[in-house]
């Protein structure tokens, strides 16, 4: 059972993808492209979700992530780089430069000083293209050239091709995410989330899990970036700034953080309501400000939390008891008022 | 040298008024140990309520006196309302219910008001010489207002009953509570405070900056910079902080070639390097 129990997570999200990958393209159009959208914001707020939910760090900042690397994809573009790998490259490399920035940040601070820190940079980064015109476009944001070379030949607009590919770069990622989440480390930045002291103290080194964490968390970021561009092949300046950086904090909230399929439920969730609210009208930042206070009073351990919370109570498995400490469920917030903000 | 005694005048008319609207940050972070990220929407409420004040007093100091009032005890019902539930949470927690807030005094804002810019003619028309150049009286009138409201603030803060209160809840809440200070009653009165000073920067800021649904964003950013610069909870920091940041951008757009944008670049590095570098000093490598 217990066996089971562990690799609960997994199945669940291996049906998700075969499911994922046979359905939509049987109905086609719109559904497929959508979809695709929602995984990749899906892979943002996974970025946020796991330096917010298991590192513990409130992560304002992961628009910055997210857009430095879709402009590095629109920029090459104009400079005649069109070689699909180069670009990856680029953005990922890119993206890895803005997550030094965020090491820093985990090291020096945590609580209220680590989100504003965060939440300044992103603000900081959406300046960055009002200040270079030429480069950039500024206002007007910038499209990405070379049709479907960047893409590696894959149209988004024409058949489930670019779908099954998105479809195949989350399946890994989220796999490879459990993997480590599993592992012996994987523990430790559990550990040192839940209490840092307490890690330090039986000689975890935090400064080093922290780093880690916030560095692959970061990348994650920079591949949903990268496959944006190559989706829209458009880039512009909101996917830099708060809007976005706000929005990958939501979407992972409101699934779950302290799980992996949470945060892409959570983006799939949103930005199915938000797509089909905007047809109605522009109304869409109130219904992510009313969406995030209900959150925050109602559930603030997220849907899938409320939803392990549920399973445990009444259908408790020998697995759980074994993997989870006692303390495992409360909230991210119940955890969050006594360690890292107390300090303050 | 007259361009720079006229950008030293545009600086402190930005800087005074942003001053307000740091302090009032700075006030509710210094008892509650929370961020309002609804702030520069108080801002924004306050402009539209002295616009529409305006419109059926055409007296501007009325106008003005009943928008912040109306800034100070709807901002303050609207942060009562909202951070009261959570009191016993996480800060984070209350920072995400505020941002929550102000996406939604926004939209509601557009929805209600309509996206538009709402203008104010400035009452005061009146040009000034000030050494060898000219300046509009009103812009005087919003620097003295914004100076005198903070001085007002610091000897409200340091000798009056009330004032004496917040800062002794804000240095030790249990203490003081125990002291028989009432906590509840000081809570809503930094609400008040804070949102009414936002709400006043924003009535005087109006004949000049004009007021649209959005302007609270391109308020908060500066303020945020601004309070955690000053220190968090430094009421006095925030508003030195306040006025050089508002010099540094008005000077900054005498140096030829430079766009305001590479300037909040700038200003926003330099504050990031000082958070970072204090947060070391205090925490040794990581805090635990």
């Amino acid at each position: 059972v217990s066996r089971v129990g562990a690799l609960r997570e997994p199945l669940i999200g291996a049906v998700i993808v075969v499911l994922l990958a046979a359905i939509p393209p049987l109905i086609g159009g719109y559904i497929v492209r959508g979809l695709t959208s929602y995984m990749i914001f899906g892979l943002l707020a996974l970025s946020v979700g796991l330096i917010t939910g298991y590192g513990r760090l409130f992560n304002l900042g992961a628009g910055a992530n997210f857009g430095v690397s879709a402009y590095t994809v629109a920029i090459l573009t104009h400079f005649g780089v069109f070689n699909p790998f180069v670009l990856f490259a680029a953005a990922m490399f890119t993206g890895f430069l803005v997550s030094l920035l965020f090491s820093f940040y985990a090291l020096v601070a945590s609580g209220i000083e680590y989100l504003m820190l965060t939440f300044l940079t992103t603000a900081a980064f959406a300046a960055v293209p009002l200040a270079t015109l030429d480069l950039t476009g500024g206002d007007n944001g910038l499209r990405v050239l070379g049709g479907t070379q960047p893409s590696f030949g894959l149209n988004p607009l024409i058949g489930p091709s670019f779908y099954w590919f998105v479809l195949a770069i989350v399946s890994l990622v989220a796999l490879l995410s459990w993997y480590i989440l599993t592992s012996q480390s994987g523990k430790a930045i559990q550990a040192i989330g839940r209490n840092p002291g307490r890690a330090s103290a039986m000689g975890y080194r935090v400064p080093h899990f922290r780093v880690a964490l916030t560095i692959y968390s970061s990348l994650i970021a920079s591949l949903g970036g990268w496959l944006y561009a190559l989706q829209t092949s458009f880039v512009f300046i909101d996917l830099l700034g708060i809007t976005n950086s706000t929005n990958g904090l939501v979407y992972a909230l409101i699934g779950g953080v302290d799980t992996i399929l949470g945060p892409f439920l959570g983006a799939a969730l949103l930005r199915a309501l938000t797509d089909q609210l905007s047809r109605v009208g522009s109304q869409s930042s109130l219904f992510i400000g009313i969406m995030l206070m209900l959150v925050v009073y109602l559930i603030p351990e997220g849907i899938l939390g409320l939803w392990r919370r549920f399973m445990k109570r009444n259908f408790p498995t020998r697995g759980d008891r074994s993997m989870e400490a006692p303390e495992a469920a409360e909230s991210v917030a119940a955890g969050l008022t006594a360690e890292n903000v107390e300090a303050l | 040298v007259n361009q720079v005694i006229l950008q030293l005048l545009n600086g402190l008319v930005v800087g005074s008024s942003l001053a307000l609207v740091a302090a009032g940050l700075a006030l509710l972070f210094g008892v509650l140990h929370i961020i309002n990220f609804a702030q520069g929407d108080f801002f924004m409420m306050g402009g539209y309520a002295v616009w529409f004040s305006l419109n059926l007093t055409h007296n501007y100091f009325a106008a003005m006196l009943i928008g912040t009032i109306i800034a100070a005890v709807l901002g303050g019902l609207l942060l009562t309302a909202v951070i009261w539930p959570l009191l016993q949470r996480s800060p984070v927690l209350v920072l995400l219910a505020t941002l929550g807030l102000s996406l939604i005094l926004e939209q509601g804002a557009t929805n209600l008001l309509g996206g538009d810019t709402k203008l104010v003619p400035p009452p005061l028309t009146l040009p000034i010489p000030i050494g060898p150049v000219l300046y509009p009286a009103y812009d005087l009138v919003v620097i003295a207002a914004g100076m005198g409201i903070l001085l007002l603030g610091y000897f409200f803060l340091r000798y009056t009953r009330y004032g004496i209160w917040l800062r002794a809840v804000a240095q030790n809440r249990p203490m003081a509570a125990a002291l028989g200070v009432p906590v509840p009653r000081v809570y809503i009165l930094a609400f008040m405070v804070s949102s009414g000073l936002a709400g006043l920067a924003g009535g005087l800021l109006l004949p000049l900056q004009s007021v649209y649904p959005t302007i609270g964003n391109d308020v908060i950013a500066n303020a945020f910079i601004i309070v955690v610069a000053g220190g968090l909870g430094n009421f006095r920091g925030a508003a030195i902080v306040a006025l050089l940041v508002g010099e540094f951008q008005a000077l900054g757009q005498l140096i030829p070639g430079i766009k305001p944008s590479v300037l909040t670049i700038i200003l926003f590095g330099l504050v990031i390097i000082l958070l970072m570098v204090r947060a070391q000093r205090q925490h040794a490598v990581v805090r635990l």
